[in-house]
């Protein structure tokens, strides 16, 4: 008898965890991206999330069916200005749709921010190092509900203009359900990935490289000369003539529009020395028109800029040579 | 007899508290003050969308005068919505939400404007985007003493 109930003792347990596994099986799979590794500036390219559906339902509940809509989010530089230029549909055995992005008027009830400042805190910019994205989320116009067992395949198409700048950057992709919206501890039906690098060719300017360690970079990517801008000199990507120092300072050339000199800033004072961040990492903010001292009427365009020692001897500019790094105010 | 005197005392009572509340709700609603920023303010924090930069930049030197006459100047100079002085208002006298700073000789600046009290003190709260648009800045001042 003793043994009777004993062994009854682990049935329940085992019947216990299978139904645990059981219910907490159903949501989505992980997708798959399929995407070209480069596309044409200004031209439309076609990114393919490949995704399934796991429905399991307790079919004992009062209701076992599982009614949701279909979420779809994309991350993408600003600069494609995708809320007007992307069209992000699906296809399914259970219908076909072109879906609505959701407005910033809307807020994602989790998290109390708009939908695209909410998924940029849960998903933020993966493998990127420069933060110059936008997410933007979708969401399919139909309820679609699912019963016990009907597990489905899925492909989402996601179609945009790229923008015009040949750029160097990884994308981000979320698909989810409308019930369970950007929960933050929700994973089963939470999916999201960044794509491998994906290269804008055949625009304008210089490549502007998200993913790999900079030498040196200027943020925000977007801004003018009135803004406050932040120079990073990262001394561990490589080793440079001024690696041995932790006095290191900007020497700076504004250029306007005519390609002339307005102005230099080269000072090796506490004006132009960056900070030590730690790391061999070194940061200098500054006011591009204070740097330079420009008068109200003149506007800078660009500027050309390298960094040196104490003595200005040393110089570290692009590609780790004496040639300066360029950077240009735009706001596109 | 004498618990009658009782009752009607305690409702006497009672009636003038009721009535003296009244009036002092009324006239709290009604009492809200016309907001003066006139004074010299100084920055305590700056954010570049979303991201500190008060420890990062030198903001000491840099003030905005609001004259009681409607002018206001300022004294250094750093990334704002203005860079030479004129004339301000306030586009609600008693609720602002908009600062407008008009620099002589050119077009008025719309600035997001709120009036908080933190620790005790006023601030002057400015959002602003001097360079680009998607570039925005959030200027906390409080008043010099």
């Amino acid at each position: 008898m003793k043994r009777f109930i004993k062994n009854a003792r682990y049935l329940y347990l085992l019947i216990g965890v299978a139904v645990v596994i059981f219910l907490t099986q159903c949501g989505l799979n992980p997708f798959s991206i399929e995407m070209a590794a480069s596309g044409n500036a200004n031209e439309v390219s076609t990114f393919l999330l490949h995704g399934s559906t796991m429905s399991r339902i307790d079919n004992n509940q009062a209701n076992p069916t599982y009614a949701t809509r279909l979420l779809v989010g994309i991350m993408v530089p600003k600069s494609w200005n995708a809320k007007q230029q992307a069209v992000v549909s699906f296809t399914s055995p259970k219908g076909d749709e072109t879906m609505t992005l959701i407005p910033d008027s809307e807020i994602e009830p989790v998290s109390g921010q708009n939908w695209s400042a909410a998924a940029k805190k849960r998903f933020g910019i993966g493998p990127n190092l420069v933060d110059d994205f936008e997410w933007l989320i979708y969401r399919s116009t139909k309820v679609y509900t699912f019963v016990n067992n009907e597990d489905i395949n899925f492909d989402v198409k996601v179609s945009c203009k790229l923008g015009p700048e040949n750029m160097l950057v990884k994308l981000g992709f979320y698909i989810g359900s409308s019930r369970e919206n950007l929960r933050p501890d929700d994973t089963d039906y939470t999916k999201f990935a960044f794509s491998n690098q994906f290269e804008v060719t055949n625009g304008t300017g210089e490549l502007i490289d998200f993913i790999n360690p900079q030498l040196s970079k200027i943020e925000p990517v977007k801004s003018l000369d009135n803004d406050i801008v932040t120079f990073t000199f990262d001394s561990g990507v490589t080793n440079t003539s001024l690696s041995d120092t932790d006095d290191i300072y900007l020497c700076a050339t504004a250029y306007d529009a005519m390609n002339a000199v307005i102005a230099e800033s080269c000072e090796r004072t506490a004006k132009n020395k960056l900070n030590a961040l730690g790391g061999k990492k070194y940061r200098i903010d500054a006011w591009p028109r204070g740097l330079f001292n420009i008068a109200p009427e003149v506007a800078i365009s660009r500027i050309e800029y390298y960094y040196t020692d104490v003595t200005g001897t040393k110089r570290v500019g692009y590609g780790n040579t004496a040639d300066p790094f360029r950077f240009t105010f735009s706001c596109n | 007899m004498k618990r009658k005197k009782y009752i009607i005392f305690y409702l006497l009572f009672a009636v003038l508290t009721i009535a003296s509340c009244k009036s002092e709700i009324a006239d709290t609603i009604t009492d809200e003050t016309v907001k003066d920023i006139s004074g010299t303010w100084k920055v305590v924090s700056l954010t570049r969308n979303g991201e500190s930069l008060t420890q990062r930049i030198d903001l000491s030197k840099f003030k905005v005068i609001f004259k009681s006459d409607g002018t206001y100047t300022l004294e250094d100079k750093l990334a704002f919505a203005v860079s030479d002085p004129g004339t301000y208002n306030l586009n609600d006298p008693q609720y602002p939400y908009s600062l407008i700073l008009t620099p002589t000789g050119k077009d008025a600046e719309k600035i997001s404007f709120q009036y908080p009290i933190i620790e005790g003190k006023r601030q002057l709260s400015l959002t602003i985007s001097p360079g680009c648009t998607g570039n925005i800045y959030q200027y906390n001042f409080v008043k010099e003493n």
